[in-house]
């Protein structure tokens, strides 16, 4: 697997391995010494990192060569469906598959999707302007699992709708995704210098960026070099623009010229010039220094955290042991009372829930109302350049849905950003809750590793990926998801279904964030046009209308789903912020009992050392050094790996 | 002729204003109007900004006319227009006298002047550069070449909209249609960019500007030759351009879109006999060998080959001129037996599509370039007799009245404009023709030529006696289509004006008597 990248592999997915084989060892140890919570906990933190998928997110104009990026730097060919015309707004997914599955998912009855598996050579005629003219079929996603020796690793490409228009609907769905993205590749090229719509999007997607500081992981691609002569102008031309438009440090942005065809002539015939001028392998490097940087670090951490607090629990009761067979008779009944007191607190802990509960609730709802605080900021933040910047807009005043899109795509930026920002929160809400309490075994080796994202996969254990959405979520969302809600009819329907199925592709927070991305286009779109038709025909009608008048009454008619979207960004997040609690409880509730396990064993133990004899005593010293050896050699090699991973730090390190 | 009886209702006009020196403002109006009429029709070049509009008016002109880069280059107004004495003049916004300049300096008044800020100033107060050039085309045509919409320099969207009559900042465009320069457009949409190019219909469609209607506006699909190697740009040119022309919507706001390889055909144009030669050494490659360093630009102007004849440097200059196809296509020629410098250039700009899309524009906008004008004249008449009216005494106020009404009543007067009329309803999709009765609409009303014989798709030269008898035999059949109940409204109405139009050819063939004499061809009714 490590050579599919080749020079390209980077540390990351060496850490990832060693990680991996940690898991393994530590497992093999706490299997031998039947701690079952540790067995398990060691079991679930191994297979997230396992199943955490890599998403690497395309996007860019139309015929920016996009799918021919992905062809060449997958090594296949005619994979993603290259057209002349312009492809239809649907998404295309590329993930691994012990063999081949291809899948689209159109819109059914009510806007609830449903799924068609198809043939490789299907594609094109579902996924091409050409195949498939006006989008008739209805096509949502395309979904391609294929044993691409590549994707191993967890990586999943999601080549987007495109970016040109600012104003569709759809960059609401691709801002979306940007938030959950483990590297976003803009894509420009060299034939055409990059245009203001396609800015536009950027300085969107940089300004989502800024809620969650999350500059990291970006990168820029410039397609086509093999098209021009020379492309050093274009190069610096699109090089400063996207400096100025992403206010994003120009040197840690990188933009990496390309050809796709020199690629895809090198996998023809292995000339090397071809492969020198089309500049992949610099490509691939950057591609997985941006993943290591915004994923791997989070990623790593998270299981590297696992591992130290699994080898801290089995370690104590040998320890404890150890300490009491060096100790005399008092010290020894210190310690024995210590251990017990220790055990008696945990066992009040695990039986007497809802005190600390009770705490935690309350921590979490701290976090959630300075999210509502945050989020409501937002939201204003996006009303205020409506009314100074959109209503002064001719464009915008003339055409009732480019107005609608931008607002719902500026809004659902906003909504996906503070989501995100609601795992960290929650996050580190938590980790200071345990060390609070004492349930933190000892810190994270690395001190510098980000807070690990706050692991609510158990949440969705039942049931396959496709239904995922539907469990662990309110009344609202599932109503919602069916296209149920009053209010918003079938717009929220398909806004919904879009947002489960791309939430779906990416880990689980980011079902919770596709599902509000959705919710949000299906519902203003759906609730709103009708109301403000009134307004429209007024403007058609009175032609000559005092523009200043106009804008007033658009205006004043768009108060509604400014009322609507503050309430659904309070709600929402409350709903969110109850998952977490939710998660957050389980999580302690798994600690607690993987604590209480080691603290019986050492009970247990010191037992044991009051009743033997003083002569076997400097035995069983030997025994328990050689039995602590295998875990002080784990603990070693996590403190390796975190100072390691640690080190993936590059930008905001 | 509509243009005769054009000029005689201005001459009328003045008549009607007298010499009072209160009269003035009315005067200066009409002279204005007149002259204009009587100037060549202005064709303006629009798209988004980089989608090759430079280039292709290079090639329409037949070799370097305008400046034209990777990057957004052009930064002003170019307006190209006839004139013996080759030179420009700048005109400013501030109105300032016009300055003339040598025609060395356009490239630098047109090139953005990013390090130079003294130039930049200069650039920014610049309205249009004005270019004589002597070029032929130019007799039929002025050209006018924009910077281009959708830039990152909202100075380059804010030049094209200004110039096309839409102020920069304010909301309304109700001052678009009346006060817009150009009479006619060229669309320009990028091979590369289509979806974005779907918007930029819509938003010409959103902002209201009355020259695009598929009477005043033709597209191009530029830089097909990208779609080489994979495709053959002209056909898959055709292809998209078709499925532009249906999916996206573009035949409501285009009378045709056109696939055009404009950087062959501007290529072609300046051929020399030295880029002639070294075309004939790279024929002797293996056509696949070429094809596939052709496509790696980078490698094929940069790198010295063992197997290569022509040295990189003069590769380059190659690939700058014609692009890789381009290469690609003269060398399949050269091997086919193009032997000379000539012969291989006309064939490239038949191949480019350039020589088709002049034919285009000469047979579209030639033949209804009277009436298109004569149209934008009375919207201009009425638009701005509305701004000098509250200024004038009572009793000239009257006089102006009557004098504008002398030009204006022709557009309820003369067929021309219920031609035009009847032809934007069917191409807005509100007529049931059939395709036979659609095509004769657009011949009566002048689309393969504006003489007697190429209206009634009779040959060239026939007699009056012959012309006759088919006029009046198409009068017979529309006479009978619009008597026919079941046409619904606005159908029944095209078919009486095409039957008007063939009674109006019967009384011309009448009135010329026996010697009708061959009407002028396209280019000599301008």
């Amino acid at each position: 697997m490590t050579d599919t990248w080749g020079e390209s592999m980077p540390v990351f997915v060496d850490l990832r391995a060693a990680t991996l084989r940690l898991f393994a060892e530590l497992s093999g140890i706490a299997e031998s010494r039947a701690a079952g919570e540790a067995v398990e906990r060691l079991a679930a933190g191994r297979q997230r990192l396992r199943d955490e998928r890599l998403v690497v997110v395309v996007c860019g104009e139309f015929k920016r060569g996009k799918s021919s990026l992905l062809n060449a730097l997958l090594e296949e060919p005619g994979l993603f469906p290259v057209d002349s015309f312009y492809a239809t707004n649907m998404i295309t997914m590329a993930r691994y598959g012990p063999k081949e599955n291809i899948s689209v998912t159109v819109a059914g009855e009510r806007g609830n999707p449903r799924r068609i598996d198809i043939e490789r050579s299907d594609i094109a005629a579902y996924a091409t302007e050409s195949g498939n003219p006006g989008n008739a079929k209805g096509v949502q996603l395309v979904s391609i699992e294929t044993p691409n020796a590549r994707l191993a690793n967890g990586l999943t490409f999601v080549d987007t709708p495109g970016v040109g228009g600012p104003f569709e609907q759809h960059s609401a769905v691709t801002l979306g995704f940007l938030e959950n993205a483990s590297a976003v590749i803009f894509v420009a090229d060299a034939t055409q210098p990059l245009l203001e719509s396609e800015l536009e999007f950027m300085r969107r997607a940089a300004s989502s960026a800024r809620i969650t500081d999350d500059a990291a992981g970006n990168l820029f691609v410039l397609t086509k070099i093999d098209a021009v002569d020379d492309f050093e102008e274009i190069l610096d031309n699109t090089r400063a623009k996207i400096a100025e438009v992403t206010g994003w440090p120009i040197d840690s942005t990188p933009i990496v010229p390309v050809s796709s065809r020199a690629k895809l002539d090198y996998l023809k015939d292995g000339s090397a010039e071809c492969l020198e001028l089309s500049n992949f392998p610099a490509l691939e490097q950057v591609l997985w220094a941006a993943l290591a940087e915004r994923k791997g670090r989070a990623l790593l951490g998270a299981a590297l955290a696992d591992l130290d607090r699994a080898a801290h629990a089995l370690l104590i009761p040998i320890e404890t042991e150890l300490r009491g067979l060096v100790s005399g008779d008092s010290d020894l009944a210190a310690l024995t009372a210590q251990t017990q007191d220790r055990a008696a607190w945990l066992t009040e802990l695990h039986e007497n829930k809802a005190t600390w509960r009770t705490d935690l609730t309350k921590q979490l709802d701290g976090v959630l109302r300075e999210l509502q605080k945050r989020g409501l900021e937002e939201l204003e933040h996006q009303w205020s350049r409506c009314e100074t910047v959109y209503l002064h807009d001719d464009r915008y005043l003339r055409s009732p849905e480019t107005l609608l899109n931008q607002i719902v795509s500026d809004a659902g930026a906003a909504f996906s950003a503070v989501s995100e920002l609601a795992g960290r929160h929650a996050a580190r809400a938590l980790q200071e809750f345990s060390a609070r309490h004492g349930l933190e075994l000892r810190a994270p080796e690395a001190g510098r590793l980000p807070d690990p994202p706050l692991p609510v996969t158990h949440l969705f254990d039942e049931g396959s990926s496709t239904d995922r959405p539907g469990l662990g979520l309110s009344k609202r969302w599932k109503m919602a998801a069916d296209g149920g809600t009053s209010a918003s009819k079938a717009g929220a329907g398909v806004g919904m279904a879009i947002g489960a199925i791309v939430g779906s592709a990416i880990p689980v927070v980011g079902t919770i964030v596709g599902l509000n991305v959705g919710f949000l286009v299906g519902f203003t779109v759906g609730s709103t046009v009708g109301s403000l038709s009134g307004y429209w025909d007024a403007v058609q009608e009175a032609e000559r209308q005092k523009v200043t008048v106009a804008r007033d009454r658009l205006w004043s008619e768009l108060q509604e789903l400014r009322r609507a979207q503050q309430s659904s960004m309070s709600e929402s997040l409350a709903d969110l912020v109850a998952e977490y609690t939710t998660a957050a409880i389980r999580e302690l509730e798994n600690r607690i009992a993987q604590e209480r396990e080691g603290v019986a064993e050492a009970v247990a133990r010191l037992k044991a050392v009051r009743d033997r004899v003083e002569h076997a005593a400097q035995s069983r010293r030997e025994e328990l050094v050689a039995e602590r050896a295998p875990l002080d050699r784990v603990l070693e090699k996590i403190g390796t790996l975190s100072t390691r991973v640690a080190a993936l730090a590059g930008r905001d390190g | 002729m509509l243009r005769q009886r054009a000029i005689a209702a201005f001459d009328r006009a003045m008549a009607e204003l007298g010499a009072d020196p209160a009269a003035e403002p009315g005067r200066a109006l009409l002279c204005e109007q007149r002259a204009r009429l009587l100037s060549p029709l202005r064709v303006a070049v629009v798209g988004r900004v980089s989608s090759g509009k430079s280039t292709l008016v290079n090639a329409l002109l037949g070799g370097y006319r305008v400046p034209t880069g990777a990057t957004e280059l052009t930064y002003n107004v170019n307006w190209l227009r006839y004139g013996a004495e080759p030179g420009i003049l700048i005109h400013f916004r501030d109105g300032e006298p016009a300055e003339p300049r040598e025609l060395t300096d356009l490239e630098r008044m047109t090139v953005r002047a990013a390090d130079d800020p003294e130039l930049r100033d200069f650039l920014s107060r610049i309205d249009y550069i004005e270019v004589r050039d002597a070029n032929p085309q130019l007799l039929d045509f002025d050209v006018i070449d924009t910077p281009g919409l959708d830039s990152y320099f909202r100075s380059d969207s804010a030049n094209t909209l200004r110039f096309l009559g839409r102020p920069e900042e304010d909301v309304r465009a109700a001052t678009v249609a009346h006060g817009s320069q150009a009479d006619a457009l060229v669309l320009v949409f990028a091979r590369g960019l289509a979806r974005g190019d779907a918007e930029l219909l819509a938003d010409f469609q959103g902002a209201g500007l009355a020259t695009a209607t598929p009477i005043t506006a033709v597209g191009a699909l530029t830089k097909v030759e990208l779609y080489w190697p994979d495709r053959d740009p002209m056909t898959e040119g055709r292809r998209v351009a078709g499925m532009m022309m249906t999916e996206a919507g573009a035949s409501r706001l285009l009378f045709e879109l056109r696939p055009v390889a404009s950087l062959v055909g501007a290529g072609a144009a300046t051929l020399t006999e030295d880029d002639h030669g070294d075309l004939a050494e790279l024929a002797r490659l293996a056509p696949e060998l070429l094809a596939r360093r052709a496509a790696l630009g980078p490698l094929f102007t940069g790198k010295n080959y063992d197997d290569m004849p022509v040295p990189p440097t003069r590769r380059r200059a190659l690939f700058g001129k014609l692009g890789g196809y381009g290469i690609v296509l003269s060398c399949g020629l050269i091997r086919d037996g193009l032997d000379t410098r000539a012969g291989l250039s006309q064939e490239l700009i038949a191949r480019s599509g350039i020589a088709a899309f002049k034919r285009l524009l000469g047979g579209h906008f030639g033949n209804h370039a009277d009436a298109i004008k004569l149209q934008r004249a009375i919207a201009a008449l009425e638009e701005r007799q509305r701004v000098i009216l509250p200024e004038l005494p009572p009793r000239q106020r009257l006089r102006m009245d009557t004098a504008v009404a002398e030009v204006t009543r022709l557009g309820f007067a003369e067929h021309a404009f219920a031609e035009l009329a009847v032809l934007q309803h069917h191409y807005d999709g509100g007529l049931e023709l059939t395709a036979a009765e659609a095509a004769e609409l657009l011949r009566v009303t002048g689309e393969q030529g504006t003489s007697l014989a190429a209206r009634l798709g009779l040959p060239d030269g026939a007699g009056a006696d012959v012309l006759l008898r088919g006029a009046r035999e198409r009068l017979a059949v529309w006479a009978s289509y619009t008597a026919d109940p079941s046409h619904s409204g606005p159908t029944r109405r095209a078919g009486q004006t095409i039957q008007r139009s063939y009674e109006l050819i019967i009384a011309e063939i009448t009135a010329a008597g026996p010697v009708l004499r061959p009407q002028p061809g396209v280019t000599g009714a301008l």
